[in-house]
């Protein structure tokens, strides 16, 4: 009887063995990026498991924000509802409201072509801009639904809701734009939300507030100019009022955190920093594994690759893909002490990968890198490159900045005559040269020699770019 | 007695061939003086197509709610000015209508964009584009481009009765119409 308990007794220390150097088996596996066999044990655990994996609400709200939210009363003005200003959020979860409807409720009411955006933002509407389109799967995870329960496959690049436009006040119209043009879905008002008398009121607000002047802006289409250059109609331009307006410079600098490898390790490798070497040369400090390396540059300039490369990997979907690099991007701004923020501009779509390109943001305005190459020899165009897929993050290019105002204000010219007279021979009146998808004040950083920078007026061309600097009052 | 009146009658055709030599120069005459000035003040000019500056605003005639009011060209040549004018019913002629800026006349440069405070009620504006080079021998159609446009300005009483719904159908018919019947006046 005591043999037969002391051979069970062995038998579960055995289970117990057996389980223990399953999971250790798993956790070297994974440790390598294999990402084999044993991926189940996440889900029992609900851990990530790695470095890049941390998905939280938080990472959608904070990346699912748009690029602008302009209002526009019918009548050839339009305000930029500011991100600090308390409308923004307001709008934004109206917005957020419509949209989800849109996903879940399926059948548009009317589709139109794309080119019919210029007629709709001259209405008495507000309107909700990404800086490039997100496509369905993406935005259904952005809206926390599953696959099924979109109906329609509809992406999001620009959004309008139109309150009025001839419809019963207790209904709303919203117009979303994606790549494959424009559907339009009727709604009543969410109730509890902003009613139709509310949405006029914001809009009698905006015109008559001192406080909005300087926020105020005509459209493209406005002039009469979406027909005769090649610029998009939705651009914003100042022709009314003073042709000065005031702006801030920035300044920049490399975070002072990059210089502790111990803050370095925790922001980029998070809990997995065990599992990495680490070492310090005279420029940089590298984390490196099996199958990754991460390169901190002196400089700001971040660096990772996943060694064996992708070949043959199935990219999987786009919004395992997107948490992927959202929580690196997350976790790793915790180096940066900045009054930027870092924003989704571009999203493509690779044969092996994803590709998610983020850029900086201060206040209102972007912040646009253009070095002619960085620490690997390439350009650098945008704030930070993240290659990925459902699995893994592949490669990553970063510059790790801090930006902040310097207080230092001045009054620049931004009147439309007095701008596009310096680039309209940089603007087609054919398709002869790049359309002009948006132009606004920015600021450019081109070298890390001049750490305080004016602003300029940036011409964005889908990254045929340019940028003209802006006449100061009393140059 | 024969040779009086063969000497009369070619004292007449003489002074006949005279006086209309000097009555069509007259006309030659006149033409030639008129000025950029007059064209720009007259109300009898006929507009013409738009070969110098292609005005993107106004492109037609408008109806608006506020008194601010953009106008927006861009040129086909260099070297081009514009002149704006506005009509003043009592006095007959179109007169200056300085932008905001205080200016009636400018360099159309590559692009521009002027604003302009209009009247309630009707305003037919000119826009007189011409060669700056030949600014003293003015020829409409050849060297200068007239272009005419009606801005009806509505009242912000008008623009808040229709927001708040307080004016019937018939009501807003009238305003309308009046600002119609404006228009082709």
């Amino acid at each position: 009887m005591c043999r037969i308990k002391w051979e069970r007794l062995k038998t579960y220390i055995l289970l117990v063995l057996m389980l223990t150097s399953l999971i250790q088996i798993g956790i070297l596996w994974d440790y390598q990026n294999h990402g084999l066999p044993f991926n189940f044990l996440l889900g029992i655990f609900n851990s990530t498991g790695s470095v890049f994996m941390d998905s939280s609400e938080t990472v959608r709200e904070e990346f699912f924000v748009p690029y602008r939210i302009t209002a526009s009363n019918g009548n050839e003005y339009h305000w930029i509802i500011g991100r600090d200003n308390s409308y923004h959020r307001e709008l934004w979860e109206e917005a957020k409201f419509y949209l989800k409807n849109a996903l879940i409720s399926g059948k548009a009411q009317q589709s139109l072509p794309a080119d019919g955006w210029g007629e709709l933002i001259t209405a008495k509407a507000f309107i909700f801009e990404f800086k490039s389109n997100i496509n369905h799967q993406l935005l259904k995870w952005f809206m926390g639904l599953p696959e099924a329960q979109a109906a329609e496959a509809q992406g999001l690049h620009k959004m309008i809701i139109l309150p009025g436009e001839g419809l019963d006040e207790d209904e709303v119209a919203v117009y979303i734009l994606d790549n494959s043009g424009i559907r339009k879905y009727v709604f009543p008002f969410r109730e509890g939300g902003i009613s139709y008398k509310e949405y006029q009121n914001i809009i009698a607000r905006l015109e008559k507030g001192k406080e909005w002047e300087s926020k105020e802006y005509a459209v493209i289409k406005d002039l009469g100019l979406s027909e005769v250059l090649a610029i998009n109609p939705d651009v914003l331009c100042v022709v009314r009022g003073s042709k000065f307006r005031e702006y801030d410079s920035i300044r920049f600098d490399v975070p002072d955190r990059l210089s502790g490898s111990d803050e370095v390790a925790d922001a980029v490798l998070g809990d997995e920093r065990d599992s990495y070497d680490s070492y310090i040369d005279s420029q940089s400090i590298v984390f490196k594994n099996l199958d990754s390396i991460f390169r901190v540059y002196n400089d700001g300039f971040l660096e990772y690759r996943y060694i064996p490369g992708t070949e043959g990997d199935d990219k999987g979907d786009i919004s395992s893909a997107f948490a992927n690099s959202a929580t690196f991007i997350s976790r790793v701004s915790k180096l940066l002490n900045t009054k930027a923020d870092i924003y989704l501009s571009r999203v493509e779509e690779k044969p092996d990968y994803y590709q998610f390109t983020f850029d900086y943001r201060i206040g209102d305005y972007p912040i646009y890198l253009d070095y002619a190459e960085g620490k690997d020899g390439e350009p650098v165009t945008s704030a930070a490159v993240i290659q990925a897929n459902s699995k893994r993050i592949i490669k990553v290019r970063w510059i790790l900045k801090n930006f902040e105002f310097t207080g230092e204000k001045a009054s620049y010219n931004v009147n439309m005559e007095n701008i596009m007279n310096d680039i309209i021979g940089d603007i087609a009146m054919d398709s002869n040269k790049p359309f002009v998808v948006d132009m606004g004040v920015s600021y450019v950083v081109k070298s890390d020699a001049d750490k305080s920078l004016e602003p300029v007026w940036y011409v964005d061309r889908n990254g045929d770019n340019k940028a003209v600097a802006l006449h100061k009052k009393g140059e | 007695m024969i040779e009086v009146l063969y000497m009369l009658k070619r004292t007449v055709s003489v002074l006949l061939i005279l006086i209309f030599t000097i009555a069509f120069s007259v006309t030659a005459f006149a033409y030639d003086t008129t000025t950029l000035n007059d064209i720009i003040r007259s109300s009898d000019v006929k507009p013409t197509k738009q070969f110098l500056v292609m005005i993107t605003k106004p492109d037609k005639n408008e109806n608006i709610f506020q008194k601010s009011y953009i106008i927006c060209g861009v040129p086909y040549k260099s070297g081009i000015r514009v002149a704006l004018a506005v009509y003043n019913e009592k006095l007959g002629i179109y007169e200056d209508l300085p932008t905001i800026d205080g200016e009636s006349n400018w360099d159309a440069g590559n692009f521009f964009t002027k604003e302009v405070e209009l009247n309630k009620g009707t305003n037919n504006i000119k826009i007189v584009a011409y060669k700056s080079s030949e600014a003293s021998n003015p020829k409409v159609g050849e060297n200068v481009q007239v272009n005419t446009f009606t801005i009806i300005v509505f009242t912000e009483d008008f623009k808040k009765k229709i927001n708040d719904n307080d004016l019937t159908i018939p009501e807003i018919q009238e305003n309308v119409d009046k600002a119609l019947m404006n228009m082709r006046r």
